[in-house]
């Protein structure tokens, strides 16, 4: 590259006299990245820039009036003296011709050097060498911020690509070390058990000079404060060894001799506040300390810390997942398992049972055929009860398969009466059965639709006594439309409203004094209730205590032509309970009636609901609408509730968004190690959902501390903020933003970017190192788009960064509601940690 | 007189089973593995064959799929019986060649109905 400074010298600008030069022209001068200095016709130094006392590490009274030869030049890179007589920039002072050296080793005054591209510019007045202009500029760090942007945009790639993990940290240590001169660079990671740092990923050069340092130093371990790394992991700040060899707190001396590396430098990788790693660096030329490099590599730590722990949540998440799956997977095994050996001596039973009761009849034994029915309807009944398990259990793995067919309904009708019969005669009920000879066919599926009827009218029967159980079939609708409705009406006890409310949930029958006078699992409406919605129905209850109830099942005609968007019928639902305002509380729940409940008990207690039916909806819901919290079932058919966790989880998008699991057995384990915020058992204690409930309500007004210096901005601000519940305090410079944090402290911090009379950029930076104001979440509002430079100034030290011209207030606002929540929420519930 | 070759491991279904079907007048011969029901479905000439599909030595899938390949023994119906009653078992049933299907536990009066339609279907093709 072409050095700036190059040229003829009559195109030089009279810079010359230090005196005289403008305001402006020193300010140049000590704005460019270039050391620059003015020697007179002795040799000796007139005047120096801020970049020549950076680069040599001296100050402005050490070389004012010296020889720059003999302080900064005197030597040649193989040790011998460098005479005076032999400088060429000291010579073209006698030439008056300018001078340029390629490669030219300038000295430190701490002893060190560096290669420099090193000019002189004589300065000539009437023919007369009055002087000259020297620049030079460190060869290593031509270009170094524009590589250094390069490297974090490397970086940044390389971090959200789908490399492995260990295979993603060789290649940032690599794309660092190429690119800024370093040649071996190692990974030293904590490792949470032993309290050590062990190196999990390391690179050398492509010279492979650097390859016994790193095999000797690979299977060493540090402990806290112990060597480099073990002190950088205590210090938590990047530290920089200019020479390894002479600095006796540097373990790897010997080996790091032998390998001819010479300057060290490593730094805190960071996940928040928590140091995770460490990253180490090694050249094998002198490097200088770089502050630039310092600040930059900061911020690749922190960013690399967080994809640490993102990484290690998602492994984390996939490994609970795993094992959830697994234990599902054996729990479904196990039931069918389990079926199977128990329908085997049961067979049996009902197969020496029948016969012993046909030999009982054949040969008059009447005292002991009563006693063997009674032993062979038990086990009938036993048999439903195991079959009724079964297809739960197949229905909730998402595995019960419908089969289609065309039937005659009529027929299905009639034989089903026969099979009915006794069942309703039981009780001394009479079986009525109204179906048009005509009605037709239908395609569905005979088998779940019999099973349905079956369900329907034996629990009609079982809570009738000397009544009627009647079972009218018509045809309704035409074309697409076209249905069977098959009504069962009984005479008997009936059901209260809130009875009605839970009679299709699992495991729950009217009350539990149903159970004990009329036995059943509760298990059979909710199987038919499934079979229905399976095949495109739907089914309704109408009782009245005293008088009866009556269950109308509404099938499609074609079950074939339902059931493909059945699913897009579902998402149509009119959501009749939807409350007006922002942030509702999702429920994601397959139980119409579930829901239903949850949605008037959520709205009495004034949040506004809005429901799922399935997984897959539910998980799109949460993304659009971000709600305050979400109550999920876990039983759910196709995508269960760990499955909708784990995935809501798995999205930094929603995985904020508190989730409290519905479980029928208590998983609270599972619920938390899959990230839920709290459990319910079913049937729901509404106490305790109230109580749970109340924690994701905004908090009482949360104090936010605007900084801004534009009153306007401030004020439209204010506005936003107090309109959202936020007391809001101000502040307009740095001075003001401590006397208020010190009187009260913040929920949030809002910092503008933009202030003229305070730095934003350093406000914040200096905030995240105070370790009392750490955790105070910071927005950043600027009002133009932040240059790259600016954003790796501040990323990884604010929450989020926002755009006042071009974002929506929505922006602002999705963040402001999400931020106290989570800030409250800290520390975790109590049921959270005994979990 | 039909006779019908039961292939069943379990000792106390092929028991029970076959005594119910001699009362109702059925010829039985028991096969307590798939080895064993392949032989005799050579050997006894029966008219059907139940076939249990979970069988020690051989199952009864394969049982079926090898007397169905075979010219001499493909036209006796074979009812599959399983105690699983899983998705897919009647479709297994059938794929391997087998004529009707009954879900364990048995339901008598519903075997004997089905045997009878498969007896009487083959009296009809042959």
């Amino acid at each position: 590259m072409q050095s700036p400074v190059r040229g003829t010298p009559s195109a030089r600008p009279a810079v010359m006299q230090p005196a005289a030069a403008p305001r402006e022209i020193n300010a140049i001068l000590n704005a460019i990245e270039i050391g620059v200095y003015g020697m007179d016709a002795a040799g000796r130094c007139t005047f120096v820039n801020k970049a020549a006392l950076e680069m040599l590490g001296y100050t402005h009274d050490d070389v004012l009036g010296r020889n720059m030869h003999e302080l900064i030049h005197h030597t040649y890179p193989d040790g011998t003296p460098y005479p005076r007589s032999a400088c060429p920039l000291l010579q073209s002072l006698e030439t008056g011709k300018p001078v340029q050296l390629d490669n030219e080793m300038l000295w430190r005054k701490d002893g060190s050097f560096f290669n420099a591209e090193y000019s002189a510019f004589p300065v000539l007045d009437e023919d007369v060498v009055t002087g000259s202009v020297v620049t030079f500029q460190d060869t290593a760090n031509k270009g170094q911020a524009r590589k250094r942007l390069g490297v974090q945009i490397s970086v940044s790639r390389i971090l959200a690509g789908s490399s492995e993990r260990d295979t993603a940290l060789t290649q940032v240590l690599g794309t660092i070390g190429s690119a800024l001169g370093w040649h071996v660079a190692l990974f030293w990671e904590v490792d949470d058990g032993e309290r050590v740092l062990r190196t999990t990923a390391a690179w050398a050069g492509p010279d492979a000079v650097g390859e016994p340092f790193l095999s000797a130093t690979r299977d060493t371990t540090f402990a806290r404060g112990e060597g480099l790394p073990g002190r950088v992991w205590q210090t938590e700040a990047p530290e920089y060894i200019t020479n390894l060899a002479g600095d006796s707190t540097f373990l790897r001396r010997v080996a790091a001799e032998a390998a001819g590396v010479r300057t060290g430098f490593a730094f805190p990788v960071k996940a928040g506040a928590r140091t995770v790693g460490v990253m180490e660096f090694f050249s094998r030329r002198w490097q200088h300390y770089d502050e630039n490099f310092v600040d930059s590599v900061a911020t690749l730590g922190q960013q690399i810390g967080q994809y640490l722990r993102r990484k290690r949540a998602e492994e984390d998440l996939r490994a609970a997942k795993e094992e959830a799956e697994e234990a599902n997977r054996a729990k479904s095994q196990f039931i069918a398992n389990m079926s199977h050996e128990l329908r085997t001596p049961l067979t049996a039973v009902i197969g020496y049972g029948e016969m012993l009761e046909e030999e009982a009849e054949e040969r008059g034994l009447d005292t002991m055929l009563d006693d063997l029915r009674k032993i062979n309807a038990s086990a009938r009944h036993l048999l439903t009860l195991i079959n009724d398990v079964l297809d739960i259990s197949k229905i909730e793995a998402g595995k019960m398969e419908v089969h289609l067919e065309t039937f005659d309904v009529a027929h299905l009708i009639s034989e089903l009466s026969g099979t009915v019969e006794d069942l309703v005669a039981r009780k001394g009920n009479r079986l009525i059965v109204e179906c048009p000879a005509d009605i037709g066919t239908m395609h569905s599926d005979p088998v779940k639709l019999r099973q349905s009827l079956i369900n329907l009218m034996s629990n009609a029967a079982k809570f009738t006594e000397n009544g009627s159980v009647r079972l009218e079939v018509e045809r309704g609708g035409e074309g697409e439309s076209a249905a069977i409705v098959f009504r069962v009406a009984d005479t008997g006890i009936g059901m209260t409203p809130e009875q009605v409310a839970k009679v299709f949930q699992r495991f729950t029958q009217a009350d539990a004094s149903t159970t004990r006078r009329f036995g059943g699992t509760g298990l059979g409406l909710w199987i038919t209730r499934s079979f229905t919605t399976m095949l495109g129905g739907d089914i309704a209850v109408d009782s009245v205590p005293g008088e009866g109830s009556v269950f109308a099942l509404r099938l499609p005609a074609d079950s074939g032509a339902h059931r493909a968007d059945a699913d897009a019928r579902e998402e149509q639902e009119p959501e009749t309970l939807e409350a007006g305002g922002a942030n509702p509380v999702l429920v994601i729940d397959d139980d119409p009636n579930a829901r239903a409940l949850l949605s008037r008990f959520l709205t009495r207690e004034g949040f506004s609901v809005r429901t799922a039916s399935d997984g897959v909806t539910g998980l799109e819901l949460a993304r659009e609408l971000k709600p305050r919290a979400i109550l999920l079932d876990v039983m759910m058919p196709h995508m269960d509730g760990w499955a909708v966790l784990s995935a809501l989880k798995a999205d930094p998008e929603v995985a904020d968004i508190p989730v409290v699991m519905e479980t029928i057995v208590n998983e609270k384990g599972l619920a938390f190690s899959l990230g839920a915020e709290d459990y319910l058992t079913k049937p729901i204690q509404w106490p305790r959902l109230k109580k749970v409930l109340e924690r994701f309500r905004s908090t009482p007004p949360a104090r936010a501390l605007v900084v801004d210096d534009d009153d306007s901005t401030e004020g439209l601000l204010g506005e936003l903020l107090e309109k959202e519940g936020w007391s809001v305090i101000r502040a307009h410079d740095r001075d003001a933003v401590f006397a208020r944090l010190a009187e009260n402290r913040p929920s949030l911090l809002l910092v503008d970017l933009n202030m003229s009379k305070a730095n934003g950029f350093a406000l914040v930076r200096e905030l995240r190192r105070l370790p009392e104001w750490r955790d105070v979440p910071v927005v950043a509002l600027s009002s133009h788009e932040l240059s790259a430079d600016e954003r790796m100034r501040i990323e990884g030290h604010v929450q989020q960064i926002i755009n006042t011209e071009d974002d929506a207030p929505e922006a602002l606002l999705s963040v402001l509601r999400r931020i106290p929540l989570r800030h409250s929420r800290r520390g975790g519930t109590p049921e959270k940690t005994h979990g | 007189m039909a006779k019908i070759l039961l292939v069943e491991d379990h000792e106390e279904i092929w028991d029970f089973l076959s005594r119910r079907l001699t009362r109702r007048g059925y010829e039985v011969v028991v096969a307590p593995d798939g080895q064993q029901g392949l032989d005799k479905a050579r050997s006894d000439a029966p008219d059907l064959l139940l076939l249990d599909m979970n069988l020690p030595v051989m199952d009864g899938w394969t049982v079926a799929q090898t007397l169905k390949g075979d010219d001499a023994t493909k036209s006796i119906p074979i009812i599959a019986l399983t105690a699983h009653a899983m998705a897919g078992d009647r479709e297994k049933a059938l794929a391997a060649g087998c004529d009707d299907y009954h879900a364990k536990p048995v339901d008598f009066s519903k075997l004997v109905d089905q045997i009878e339609a498969a007896l009487a279907s083959r009296g009809g093709a042959s």
